[in-house]
């Protein structure tokens, strides 16, 4: 039994910590090494980066492609997600000593968080379940993450409702845990299920689609600039270089036959010479002198 | 027929799987620089192609590794809304790519191998699901605007076409468009000898019509504007492009259109980069031989999108061109527009011409989601036409519903695909017809004109389609009647 403890609270945690950590940090980094050498901002796009932030955060704290999708849909993952924020502070308390004041706080929200969090993962389960396109499309991933959620948060309420949970044990253990020191094993019961699931859910987050906040960030249709210099800036970049030719192309109406041809058409209209701008707008007195673009033109 | 009587798609499975494009000629890929259809080792090709675009854009493999599968997409895309094919919905589209990720390049491919994985996903009956569900897509983008990831499904269906033709899966619409460009200049290959004659024809037509002696040069050098226009719109479109000579004529512009490139849309994008850059390479040569002091893109929303977007990289900027007024492309709403706003229709422009015209604006995919414009052609359409309307709320501006034609989905044997595709923006014409009371259809761009003009008429809507400088052409010379006419 005391091996056992120093495994589950000693030796896990830590390694399953490493797995998230790292997992994430491979992940960003893959993310964040790959290029988008084309430019596709969706209209309308901000021009420059600070006007592309606030379109990445209003995108990622009220969602409104999700409301426009589906108003109802919207509320729930909304709950879902401050749910979410709330249990995480709610257990944060037993990370820190002496727990502030705003903390304390939020206690009765972080409990009622807790009771709503099952409610929401089960009606979506079911929403995925009853919809004939969506179940089609969903696989086993799509049910793991919720289900993982769903028995972490019930073996969590279970805990609370079928027996008293030895809260100064797991705060020593929490404490230790964030100061490297040892602590005992708290007492066998349901909190060593909860804990235990908690672990899996750090170990699984880097790699399935719980990561899909920080995917947000990817999108070239929302995070690219609008502006002339970000077109002419790209130009110069990754793209350039899946754009080259490879073998000579050979057309039957290259450059060179279409400027055998016009030269044809210009001898024969006694035109011998390029003519210029300003030549041929001298040459066309009475004609309107259009400035050129400014203005509402070349963002 | 009334809209709400059209029948509702039954919601299966593969319902449009057949609905694929024919195969391009196996000279016609010697010609494009492709592989052979399926050759011997086209897994591997394939599948190296894939993990190369998978490390080469971020937008892939985001859709890819990001979507939560929350199916907010599914009722954004006109082509699941028409075909009822969860297929067909963005998720389903991305998740046809999704399989082979999940078992070659995923975190739990690349740690694990192959254990506790299907032995070989990659087979000819994905290909298949491939060929077909990657065509029915327009790259109209917007599934964006409903994902709460933003996740581009457009990439996924670019990335897989250009995958695709590395093992020889062209279809053959779009080889021989592609070698129309670089034969003649334009897709349709249409030489240049019936260009110039149809630009002689239609100079007469248009004194006959305004009685005003109008130029439609075809290479020139040193004019104001280069027009590059769709390959259709001097013949079938001809009204439109009546009106872009009336613009230039009102305003005191010379323009010219080049036989070296006569078509916006790049059907090169649909092969690969180096295919798109050897089109968007001749808009370069075109301007380096004709000089002209600005390049203007007719209404053409393929070809506006990527030239504005994609131009400086396929062609390398134009920068080095002085003889150039403005280093980027103009499109000819921008162009008008500032005309307009400088005063240069004045004492002509009438908006009288268009009374008892009750169009609705259909904005293009194109142009209201990756063309940086918006007011331009309302600014135009506020001149020129009184009793414009716009389309309703939930599927206006930014949220327009694609025709269904766009994105290579020209081809003859995908009828029923574009047919699906444009009839959820068919039934919200219906219900625009019905109660706005509206009388006909104004867009900016020749491929949804193409569209609507064939696929309203198969839906028994009695609308009528123009384009914006349609309109505008009018309001400046309005046609004379045929007993006024000399
Ligand atoms: S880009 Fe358009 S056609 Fe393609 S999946 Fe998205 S909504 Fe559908
Ligand atoms: S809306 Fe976005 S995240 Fe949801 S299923 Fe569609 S692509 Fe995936």
């Amino acid at each position: 039994m005391e091996a056992l403890g120093t495994l589950v609270f000693g030796i896990l945690p830590h390694a399953a910590l490493a797995v998230l950590l790292g997992g994430c940090a491979w992940r960003l980094w893959g993310w964040a090494a790959t290029p988008e050498p084309w430019p596709q901002p969706l209209t309308p796009a901000p021009a420059g980066r600070a006007g592309v932030a606030w379109r990445f955060l209003w995108q990622a704290l009220a969602m409104p492609a999700l409301w426009r999708a589906n108003p109802i849909l919207w509320a729930l993952v909304w709950l879902l997600h401050l749910c979410l924020l709330l249990t995480f502070l709610h257990h944060l308390r037993l990370f820190v000593q002496p727990v502030p004041e705003w903390l304390m706080a939020l206690r009765a929200p972080g409990r009622l968080a807790g009771h709503l969090l099952p409610l929401l993962l089960l009606i979506l389960l079911m929403r995925r379940l009853a919809g004939p396109v969506l179940r089609r499309l969903s696989v086993w991933e799509d049910y793991l993450a919720p289900a993982l959620l769903l028995a972490l948060s019930l073996s969590g309420l279970a805990m609370h409702s079928l027996e008293r949970p030895p809260l100064v044990e797991i705060k020593a253990l929490a404490l230790g845990l964030v100061g490297l020191r040892a602590a005992p094993s708290p007492p066998a019961g349901l909190f060593w299920l909860h804990f235990l699931l908690a672990l899996g859910l750090c170990c699984y987050l880097p790699w399935g689609k719980l990561m899909h906040g920080a995917g947000l960030w990817l999108s070239p249709g929302l995070g690219q600039p609008d502006s002339l210099r970000s077109r002419a800036a790209a130009a110069t970049g990754q793209a350039a270089t899946l754009v080259q030719p490879g073998p000579p192309e050979t057309s039957a109406w290259g450059p060179e036959e279409y400027r055998a041809a016009l030269k044809n058409r210009w001898a024969g209209a006694g035109v011998h010479r390029v003519m210029g701008a300003r030549e041929r707008a001298q040459s066309l007195t009475g004609h309107r002198q259009w400035p050129g673009p400014g203005g509402d033109h070349g963002r | 027929m009334a809209a709400e009587s059209w029948p509702a798609p039954a919601m299966a499975l593969g319902a449009s799987a057949d609905q694929a494009c024919l195969p391009a000629q196996a000279n016609d890929l010697e010609a494009l620089g492709l592989p052979e259809a399926l050759p011997p080792d086209w897994r591997q090709r394939l599948l190296g192609a894939f993990g190369q675009a998978l490390e080469g854009q971020r937008g892939l493999r985001q859709a890819l590794e990001a979507c939560v599968g929350c199916g907010a997409c599914h009722q954004s895309c006109s082509f699941h809304l028409g075909t009822g094919d969860p297929h067909n919905t963005p998720q389903g589209r991305a998740d046809l790519a999704r399989r082979l990720y999940r078992r070659h390049f995923s975190p739990r491919a690349r740690l694990l191998g192959r254990w506790g994985q299907p032995r070989d996903i990659l087979d000819e009956d994905l290909l298949g699901l491939w060929r077909a569900y990657f065509w029915q897509c327009t790259l109209c983008r917007r599934c964006t605007l409903f994902c709460p990831l933003g996740i581009d499904t457009s990439l996924v269906t670019r990335a897989c076409r250009h995958i695709l033709a590395q093992v020889g899966q062209v279809p053959g619409h779009v080889a021989r468009e592609f070698l129309g460009i670089l034969g003649s200049g334009n897709g349709q290959g249409l030489p240049p000898a019936a260009w110039t004659a149809r630009h002689q024809a239609l100079e007469e037509e248009l004194l006959r019509e305004t009685g005003q002696a109008m130029a439609c040069p075809v290479d020139e050098q040193g004019a104001d504007v280069l027009l590059i226009p769709s390959p259709q719109e001097p013949f079938s479109q001809s009204a439109t492009y009546k009106g872009y000579a009336k613009v230039f004529h009102a305003a005191g512009l010379s323009w010219t259109t080049s036989t070296y490139l006569n078509q916006a849309s790049n059907p090169g994008l649909w092969l690969g980069p180096r295919q798109a850059a050897l089109v968007g390479r001749r808009v370069l040569e075109a301007t380096r031989l004709l000089k002209p002091r600005h390049i203007v893109v007719a209404e053409s929303g393929q070809g506006w999108a990527v030239l504005r977007n994609l131009g400086a990289v396929l062609a390398g900027g134009l920068a080095g061109e002085k003889y150039l007024k403005a280093k980027e492309p103009l499109h000819i709403c921008q162009l008008s527009s500032r005309l307009l706003k400088e005063g240069a229709f004045a004492g002509v422009l009438r908006p009288q011409a268009l009374q008892g015209v009750k169009p609705v604006f259909h904005e293009p995919c194109q142009v209201a989601r990756s063309g940086g414009l918006g007011q331009e052609p309302r600014r135009l359409l506020k001149a020129a036409c009184l009793g414009w309307l716009e389309m309703p709320k939930p599927v206006g501006g930014p949220l327009t519903l694609c025709c269904g034609a766009g994105g290579g989905l020209n081809a003859p044997e995908l009828y029923q695909v574009r047919l699906a595709g444009l009839m959820p923006l068919a039934r919200a014409l219906a219900q625009a017809q019905r109660r706005q009371g509206c009388t006909a259809v104004v867009t900016m761009c020749a491929t949804c004109q193409d569209q609507l003009g064939e696929g309203l008429a198969h839906f028994g809507l009695g609308l009528t389609v123009h384009g914006v400088h349609e309109f505008l052409g009018q309001a400046l010379y309005p046609s004379r009647p045929a007993e006024a006419r000399p």
